[in-house]
């Protein structure tokens, strides 16, 4: 009898042990959910593709030869204006070509971070609610079974934690598989050439259209002798003009801190792929969350 | 054989002709304004059409470097599908472990009825059951 007593004991203690071991062994993936919560989010702001796409057809605008109606143009000029108007036809079609690629490479990234933000999910494991009624189900059938002789309900609620405990790291491991697959790939295209497309391309492109505005509006400004009036005209047209200029090159600014956050914060993911719930990270991860609500909030007026 | 030409190459054609344009419209700035004119108008009227043209093909040379970068992109992307589809796998797992749940549950509740005697009950439970079954 006593001896009977003692294994319950000790079998008790074993399974409180094990319990603990396990919930220790638990990965908190809030933070990793939130984090590619807000870079799907973030990265679906694709608008900066379509304004890259429509560079030619706005720049043909600003390549009016408006002094023509006053000075007969030479032949080199004629055939220079030829020619541009040719490239802008070229390029129109070409970029439209490349902005279907744009899109589905941003596409790629967005769905891997929705894939991530799923998989790190808890709603992904229903559970809780399921475990919870499964109790209360396993107790009414104890008590019509075997009155007080059933399973006694710290075990189902032992087995019950267990269980979820189980589900809990095999979840963390398999976010953890899956970003170490990622980050590779993932880097080469949000550090590689789709960064340097955003950063130096888009900008560049638009820096171009800048100069392309000032060189237009300066020749109007100086042609055929206008009044005030019509100088006064010219000049609130080319701030129009500068604006909308500025602003798209705003959306080009946020649109790269958002891949660069994407970056770091994934090459952060990898680098602490085996405990997903490291202080520092979870720190460093919801301060890159911040920073993507800010680049979103910019890129949502753009 | 044609020289290869890459996206950073290209890159470099765009800002030279950019900064081409820069300097020529300096010296248009210069010379040809409101307050003095040390070009004539047929001069400030061909080194404008210059600088269209020379801020046009930067534009073109943009635009040869983003496809260039199209393509190197085209490997990764490909290597970013497949972890999307494991991932994507992998949620499916998770999400039957609670379908499995489902079932035990149902299969609980049938137990119940059944004991319990309930035709009513028991008719519900099976339903359940055949739809934690399907889930």
């Amino acid at each position: 009898m006593k001896f009977q007593i003692r294994k319950k004991r000790g079998l008790f203690a074993l399974a409180c042990l094990c319990m603990v071991v396990l919930a220790t062994s638990c990965t908190n993936l809030t933070a990793v959910q939130e984090w590619s919560k807000s870079s799907l989010e973030a990265s679906q702001f694709n608008g900066i593709v379509a304004t890259y796409a429509d560079t030619p057809v706005r720049l043909k605008r600003y390549d009016a030869m408006h002094f023509r109606q006053y000075r007969k143009p030479t032949e080199e000029q004629k055939k220079m204006f030829a020619l541009r108007q040719k490239v802008y036809g070229t390029n129109a079609i070409e970029r439209q070509i490349q902005a279907e690629a744009l899109t589905k490479v941003l596409s790629v990234v967005s769905d891997y971070m929705g894939a991530l933000s799923t998989l790190s999910a808890d709603g992904t494991i229903v559970y809780s609610k399921n475990f919870n009624a499964l109790n209360t189900e396993i107790c009414t059938l104890n008590a019509k079974l075997h009155a007080g002789k059933g399973i006694s309900t710290s075990t189902l609620g032992a087995v019950g934690s267990i269980v979820q405990m189980l589900i809990k790291p095999y979840q963390a491991r398999q976010v953890k598989n899956i970003i170490e697959q990622a980050n590779a790939p993932l880097q080469a295209i949000l550090a590689g050439e789709l960064r340097e497309i955003v950063a130096n391309d888009f900008q560049d492109d638009l820096k171009a259209e800048s100069d392309n505005i000032d060189l237009y509006y300066d020749a109007l400004l100086i042609d055929g002798h206008p009044s005030s009036a019509a100088k006064d005209a010219v000049t609130e047209w080319r701030e129009v003009r500068r604006e909308q200029n500025s602003a798209r090159l705003h959306a080009v600014t946020a649109y790269l801190t958002v891949l660069d956050n994407l970056s770091k914060g994934h090459q952060k993911l990898y680098d602490h792929r085996n405990k997903l719930d490291d202080k520092s990270l979870v720190t460093d991860l919801y301060a890159l969350v911040l920073d993507l609500r800010k680049q979103i909030a910019i890129l949502a007026k753009a | 054989m044609p020289l290869a030409l890459t996206p950073d190459d290209a890159r470099t054609v765009a800002d030279a002709l950019r900064a081409a344009e820069h300097s020529v419209k300096h010296y248009m700035d210069e010379n040809y304004n409101q307050d003095q004119h040390k070009i004539s108008r047929a001069e400030y009227d061909s080194l404008y059409e210059f600088c269209q043209t020379l801020l046009c093909l930067s534009n073109d040379a943009t635009t040869a470097a983003v496809g260039l970068s199209l393509d190197a992109l085209a490997v990764p992307v490909v290597e970013l599908k497949g972890v999307i589809e494991e991932a994507n796998q992998k949620i499916k797992t998770l999400t039957k472990i609670s379908s499995v749940m489902s079932c035990v549950s149902a299969l609980v509740n049938l137990a119940t009825s059944i004991i319990d005697r309930n035709p009513g009950a028991i008719v519900t439970s099976v339903n359940k059951l055949r739809h934690a079954i399907r889930a």
